[in-house]
């Protein structure tokens, strides 16, 4: 059953409202992967805003706490839950920007909703019922993730999860399939087929380009593509681009052979604004649903 | 069949709620079709929270879902089962007599009619069941 399209409000308190869904305007998640300091968190949200308001781009400031899926034992794996949602709550009071960080332990899920707008189950944890649970009662919108081991049309199930403990605030992103080891590969009527459920979609750019463990104990990651797969993944309809971002990728203490490095960011942010109202325009001529399967 | 016969309700005949394939709108296929298998029916219904019939899947759909759907197993076996039934259906009133029942399978060259009642599913008439009324074949 396609179900009506829902548009999803990200925010809370006196944060910019963010809206998702439907025919509105491209949102953009984004920011470095981990929280690295309060001062470098602050400059990344500086720069990022500048830009989205100058191209009149809502969008949610986007770093974790800690990142539990890394491949060494000894990779950063972030401030901790203390002090990151420390920084991410006073980035909220200065910017007025709403925020969201992934969580990857249930513990976690009530003190992440209490301070971010947003709540994000990572990709590797997407049909874990005892997190999909917790997710839900934080009463946040839920950012959930399609493992990359996942099929889209089997992320209903965990729509269904989360729906059954009460969420209805959804958004759901691709990141890339694993096209055997060491792999991912997009499949864009991912799109089409996860909106089904009526929740908005998401592409996430800058892991979809990412070599899993391709480096031994890290992951590499072709960024050259990023913005081939940026325009294809607008116009195949999506309501919001993920990407993360970094002002020295070189230096990023994670995801540094993934994230887009910051003196990109306007350009491609430009162009994904510019297919996705190209896109609506054609579809105020054509319409989408078009081509009946049988 | 005897004009008696004829003029018994389809209630009385009729196979209850419990004893045929029924599904919510939202079961996935898979467990839709595993209910026909379940009851050994070439038919399962499809109804809402209230218990109104809202569609009907044959067996006869299934197949041609399978010839002509070209969506892998695993996404069509997900699919909602209201996506796949027939919502155009044939039904008859429960209190109805069984010669219209018959006369609506002759019309409509089908072996399979559900009873509604205030638009509510109640039971299930098919080829089958009214043999087994009418004509000794045991």
């Amino acid at each position: 059953m396609i179900l009506e399209s829902k548009v999803i409000e990200i925010g809370y308190g006196k944060v910019n409202r963010v809206k998702v869904g439907k025919n509105l305007p491209l949102a953009f998640f984004g920011g470095p992967c981990a929280i690295e300091t309060k001062d470098h968190s602050f400059f990344m949200a500086d720069e990022i805003d500048k830009i989205c308001s100058k191209l009149n781009i809502p969008w949610v400031f986007k770093s974790c706490y800690d990142k539990d899926c890394r491949s060494a034992p000894d990779s950063f794996h972030g401030t901790g839950i203390d002090e990151g949602l420390k920084i991410l709550s006073d980035l909220r009071d200065e910017f007025g920007i709403p925020v969201v960080s992934d969580f990857s332990d249930v513990n976690w899920a009530k003190p992440t909703g209490e301070v971010c707008d947003m709540v994000q189950v990572p990709a590797y944890l997407c049909r874990q019922t005892s997190i999909l649970r917790v997710a839900a009662k934080t009463n946040r919108v839920v950012h959930l993730k399609k493992g990359q081991f996942m099929s889209p049309w089997n992320m209903k199930n965990s729509v269904r999860k989360l729906e059954s403990h009460g969420c209805n605030q959804i958004i759901l992103t691709d990141r890339g399939t694993f096209l055997g080891y060491g792999a991912l590969v997009n499949d864009m009527t991912c799109f089409p087929i996860m909106k089904r459920t009526g929740y908005p979609v998401c592409f996430d750019a800058t892991h979809s380009i990412q070599l899993p463990t391709s480096m031994g104990n890290i992951s590499g990651g072709q960024r050259e593509f990023i913005p081939y797969l940026v325009r294809a993944a607008v116009s195949c309809g999506i309501n919001a681009l993920f990407m993360e971002t970094h002002n020295n990728p070189k230096l990023a203490l994670s995801d540094s052979n993934t994230v887009l490095d910051l003196k990109y960011l306007e350009n491609i942010l430009h162009q994904a604004k510019i297919v996705h109202e190209t896109r609506l325009e054609i579809l105020d001529k054509f319409g989408e649903d078009n081509v009946h399967p049988e | 069949m005897s004009t008696q016969n004829k003029n018994i309700s389809v209630d009385e005949i009729m196979l209850k709620l419990g004893e045929f394939p029924v599904v919510k709108e939202t079961t996935i296929l898979r467990e839709a079709i595993e209910q026909m298998d379940i009851h050994n029916f070439g038919v399962v219904f499809v109804i809402n929270n209230s218990e109104e019939l809202l569609g009907i899947i044959t067996a006869g759909d299934i197949t041609r879902k399978l010839l002509n759907f070209q969506k892998p197993t695993p996404a069509l076996f997900i699919d909602d089962s209201i996506d796949h039934a027939n919502k155009d259906f044939n039904y008859i009133e429960s209190g109805s007599e069984i010669s219209l029942a018959l006369e609506i399978c002759k019309k409509m060259k089908i072996w399979d009619l559900p009873v509604i009642k205030n638009k509510k599913l109640v039971g299930y008439l098919n080829f089958h069941t009214l043999a087994d009324r009418f004509l000794d074949i045991n």
